[in-house]
């Protein structure tokens, strides 16, 4: 599968594999932990990384782009590695020259000592039924998604068998983004309770794991 | 006589010393100007034998003048026994001279004094002298220089610090021509490349010489082996419920030295012994390298003043130091060589002409062949080899970076030196460029990446670092020695205890207790890289576990053990082998044991999946790359995906599906031709050259393991070596660092070399294949090993899906 299909709090959402969401109702693409300009960081630092590696991010970001046309795009945190870079130029004009409305939560890692006329940036913001924030947040009866843990899964099988992959993890009251950009760590998550859901990506496809 | 020699016969003749013949050979060849290696075992005045002619000339110089000797030691416990001997001979013959010590345990009060004026002899450590070349004046500080000592070089000569300590000579050399180059090191197998390795090219005129000493030391071997077989475990390598037998040994000697192989073996032992024998309290220790600095040094002073009774330690005690009073030396598990089960040995009765007294203690079943063999290599007196390593781009490049942050260095003129080490005398004009290139503008840029900041070429073709924030960074990165991510722990006081790995404390909870230094403690908090403890009275709690560090046979003690296990054929009563009756019987029962013309391959079903098991005997090393060989032979014929375990005994294939060995035999499994080929595709498809790019990555600085107690502010550049190594293999494969951790997989980690002869032998074997019900006792080790890989050629999604069905 490319796609799954699931129903939170009533509204139609579309989990695609390369690690983001389509929200139909509000045509929102959501995605979070890009960590735009972190190959550029570690080059300005002193530490020689191949420099085309940093490009991959943004091609992926476009062919999306083109093939959902959302009206809107929520970043929920770190969509910056660091302090600004030269590779912030191109998603910034990207960002300029299209008519999609972009909403940044800042993140930790977003150090915006830069001006960014093309994104609306919040600490968190509400849009009913969900409240979308950078770090898992718990308010009652809200329903909570966000970024920040960069969840993967173990996936054990007979034979002493383990994959790790990333994935979407879904609990009672919140959903775990993966991390979207393609240079970044992974932190594992456990099903806890018998209703969470996780659904794991591979390079070309989304899975349901059963609980 | 000449005056020389009266001055230093005299002084012995007061101790009641006789010089030895390597002694006054050395001394003559030293005075002469000569360098070399003195081959001399611990316990033999080897100290004695360069320390006075390297003094003489030097007897009467003024408190003002600089470091005239260097003394590199690999381990930091042997400075302080060195200082104490040097200061001895120098107090005795009241000369004016100092001597100090700089390494990682150096308090920041001393380093500021160094800063001014260093000793007349400086003992250090590889790391803290490539740090003390990569301080301001370093040149003027060492103009003086007139002799550098490596001491226990065969530690160093198969490691990466081997390296770097040949970097270090050669700038040293590059300053000064008058300087002596001198090795001491224990009896290892190629003594001769052993000093042309750290000579390198310097001195042309072939003055060197290897001088060895003719000292022999009678060493017994006792295995301390219950007589029953059936109260042995099988498995594992613990083996604590065997306690009882080391009771009588602890008791009648005077003072106990017991190596175990692992930090957390020793931690466990130490806790048995005590609640076996409680009046040890207080008279008992345990030194290992993830303890803190203070408690290692107390153990080392107490061992040295008689004041303790048993200490139980890992390698972190191996080497030299002289601790007259120890008088038995206990070693649990197997040491997996000779040479450095000699070496253990050797640290009782250390007085020449003393016997020294080893007991063994296998831990498991099987280990008991390797008792029987152990004993048989020591009375042959045969050692191994240590391969030195080549062309270490990461060490290089560190090396570069610590001469650009001091003074800045000119290409021809490092070039031209680094191609006289033995590491670097094949390197390539294109590497050495694309190592300059590397560190100036990057990595494969197309355009010239102007954001790059690391080292500067100055106008006058200096190439320095100017970047105060790089000099700071690359100064705490120095050192060739890489381990896990350390967490520090605290007590809530403050006071340091010692460190531990993250991956260990990141599956411990805020509350659980673990056993630390001897001690329970109980985790109140982990925060910024530190674990805050509370000392736990309670008797239970998780063992702190290390990851690194797993030795492998020698190819000779392979042998020795293959001999052994042929025997088990023909029982007999040797002492050692008896016990060992009642588990060859059981083997026979399951399984078989194989004879000298045979090899034998077990398949059995378990609920883990299917196992089948191979016995080769060559060796943790060669089994591992037999391993991965084998594995990718056999997915070549279908896809399946396999987890692989190995051990010094054999290897096992684990898969989710039976395996049928006539189906794959005869697809010339074990050929040996497209040898190279198949081992480079297993690897690609493997974790190995993964695992070695970690060690890379850190010493060539591509990974900061953050500065300490500064950990949050560098949080922007830590990264993983996974994701470093896969940016590298996705867009820069050609990067030398990258494909160094190919490199050394193949020459360091799978010695083709011995893989061929392995598959030779094994080619000429009758392959015997037994499907068994249950696990043999030979198997039990290998299947029960928790480190695994795996390989696979299955589609990656067909294996999620496969995966899946089973949670449903």
């Amino acid at each position: 599968m490319k796609t799954i299909e699931h129903k939170i709090k009533n509204q139609k959402i579309i989990f695609d594999y390369r690690k983001f969401l389509f929200w139909e109702k509000e045509s929102a693409l959501i995605l979070s932990d890009v960590h735009v300009g972190k190959i550029t960081h570690f080059i300005k630092n002193g530490i020689p990384l191949p420099e085309n590696s940093s490009f991959s991010n943004l091609k992926l970001f476009k062919s999306i782009i083109s093939e959902y046309q959302p009206q809107k795009v929520f970043f929920l945190g770190d969509l910056f590695h660091s302090n600004y870079n030269s590779e912030w130029d191109e998603w910034l004009s990207f960002f300029k020259n299209t008519n999609i409305k972009f909403t940044l939560i800042k993140g930790n890692h977003d150090q915006l000592n830069h001006r960014i006329e093309q994104l609306n940036i919040y600490k968190e913001f509400f849009l009913p039924p969900f409240h979308f924030s950078h770090f898992p947040e718990f308010i009652d009866g809200k329903f909570n998604i966000h970024g920040h843990i960069h969840p993967a899964y173990k996936l054990t099988g007979k034979g002493k068998q383990v994959l790790k992959l990333p994935c979407f993890h879904i609990c009672k009251n919140s959903l775990t983004l993966p991390s979207f950009g393609a240079f970044t760590g992974n932190h594992f998550v456990r099903l806890e309770n018998t209703n969470d859901q996780i659904f794991i990506l591979s390079k070309k496809q989304i899975f349901k794991i059963n609980s | 006589m000449s005056d020389f020699e009266s001055w230093v016969t005299n002084w012995m003749n007061k101790k009641n010393w006789k010089p030895q013949k390597f002694q006054s050979d050395t001394w003559k060849a030293v005075l002469s100007g000569y360098s070399g290696l003195v081959n001399a075992p611990t316990g033999s005045g080897k100290t004695l034998s360069l320390l006075p002619p390297i003094l003489w000339p030097n007897k009467d110089c003024s408190l003002k003048t600089n470091v005239f000797c260097i003394w590199i030691t690999p381990l930091r416990s042997l400075s302080q026994q060195i200082r104490i001997s040097m200061e001895e001979f120098i107090d005795d013959n009241n000369l004016n001279l100092t001597v100090g010590i700089r390494n990682g345990d150096t308090p920041q009060k001393i380093r500021n004094l160094q800063r001014k004026k260093l000793p007349h002899i400086l003992i250090t450590t590889p790391e803290s002298l490539q740090l003390l070349i990569s301080s301001k004046d370093w040149v003027k500080k060492f103009s003086f220089l007139q002799a550098v000592v490596v001491d226990e070089w065969h530690e160093l000569i198969g490691s990466k610090r081997g390296v770097q300590t040949e970097l270090c000579i050669a700038a040293l050399q590059n300053l000064t021509s008058k300087i002596s180059i001198w090795g001491i090191s224990a009896t290892i197998g190629n003594l001769k490349e052993a000093m042309s390795v750290l000579l390198g090219d310097f001195n042309k005129n072939e003055k060197r010489v290897l001088i060895k000493s003719n000292f022999k030391k009678k060493i017994t071997v006792h295995s301390i082996a219950p007589k029953e077989i059936k109260q042995m475990p099988w498995r594992g390598h613990l083996g604590t419920n065997l306690i009882r037998y080391l009771t009588p040994v602890i008791n009648k000697s005077q003072s106990t030295l017991i190596f175990t192989n692992t930090r957390s073996q020793c931690e466990l032992w130490y806790q048995k012994i005590l609640a076996e024998i409680p009046e040890l309290a207080g008279n008992m220790a345990m030194h290992h390298g993830s303890i803190s600095k203070e408690i290692r040094i107390w153990v080392e002073d107490s061992l040295r003043n008689n004041q303790l009774k048993v200490v139980v330690c890992t390698s972190s005690l191996d080497l030299g130091v002289d601790f007259h009073p120890v008088e038995s030396i206990i070693q649990i598990g197997g040491p997996k060589g000779v040479a450095r089960f000699i070496q253990r040995a050797g640290r009782s009765g250390h007085q020449p002409n003393k016997e020294s007294k080893i007991y063994f203690l296998p831990t498991h079943a099987i280990e008991l062949i390797e008792c029987s063999a152990l004993n048989k290599a020591v009375q042959q007196e045969y050692v191994e080899q240590r391969t030195p390593y080549i062309l270490c781009f990461d060490v290089l490049i560190q090396f570069l970076i610590s001469l650009a942050v001091s003074e800045g260095f000119y290409p021809n003129n490092v070039l031209n030196y680094i191609k006289k080490t033995h590491a670097f005398s094949l390197i390539t004009l294109q590497e050495w460029e694309w190592v300059l290139k590397n560190i100036t503008i990057g990595s494969n840029s197309l355009k010239a990446y102007n954001e790059y900041k690391k080292v500067d070429i100055l106008e006058s073709g200096l190439f320095k670092v100017n970047s105060r924030l790089i000099a700071m960074r690359h100064r705490l990165q120095i050192g060739t020695i890489v381990s896990d991510e350390q967490l520090q722990i605290k007590l809530i006081n403050g006071k340091r205890i010692g460190v531990i790995e993250e991956w260990f404390i990141s599956k411990l909870k805020k509350g659980e207790v673990f056993l630390f230094g001897g001690q329970f403690y109980k985790i109140f908090q982990i925060k910024n890289m530190e674990v805050l403890v509370k000392k736990s009275k309670s008797k239970k709690g998780k063992v702190v576990s290390w990851m690194g560090g797993r030795m492998s046979f020698s190819s000779y003690m392979s042998e020795l053990l293959r001999n052994e296990l042929y025997e088990l054929n023909n029982p007999q009563s040797n002492k050692d082998i008896s016990p060992l009756n009642y588990l060859a019987k059981i083997q026979f029962q399951i399984s078989t044991i194989p004879k000298e013309n045979e090899f034998l391959i077990e398949s059995f079903e378990t609920k883990e999946g299917f196992h089948t098991v191979f016995y080769p005997f060559e060796g943790r090393f060669v089994h591992e790359a037999l391993s991965h060989l084998i594995a990718y032979r056999i997915s070549l014929l279908k896809p399946v995906t396999f987890s692989l375990a190995y051990n010094d005994y054999g290897f096992e294939l684990l898969s989710d599906e039976f395996l049928n060995i006539e189906n794959v035999l005869d697809n010339n499994l074990w050929d040996e031709s497209y040898l190279f080929e198949d081992l480079n595709q297993s690897i690609n498809t493997s974790e190995m050259a993964r695992r070695k790019f970690r060690d890379i990555a850190v010493i060539s600085g591509l990974i900061f393991a953050g500065m300490p107690n500064k950990r949050k502010k560098n949080k922007d550049l830590q990264s993983g070596s996974q994701l470093l190594f896969d940016v590298f293999r996705d867009y820069e494969p050609e990067n030398l660092l990258f494909k160094q951790s190919f490199s050394e997989t193949f020459e360091y980690q799978l010695e083709e070399e011995r893989l061929r002869k392995a598959l030779i032998r094994i080619q000429k074997q009758k392959l015997i294949w037994k499907k068994i019900s249950k696990p043999s006792p030979f198997s039990f080790p290998i299947i029960t090993d928790r480190l695994r890989e795996s390989l696979s050629s299955e589609q990656f999604d067909d294996r999620i899906s496969k995966m899946l069905n089973n949670y449903s």
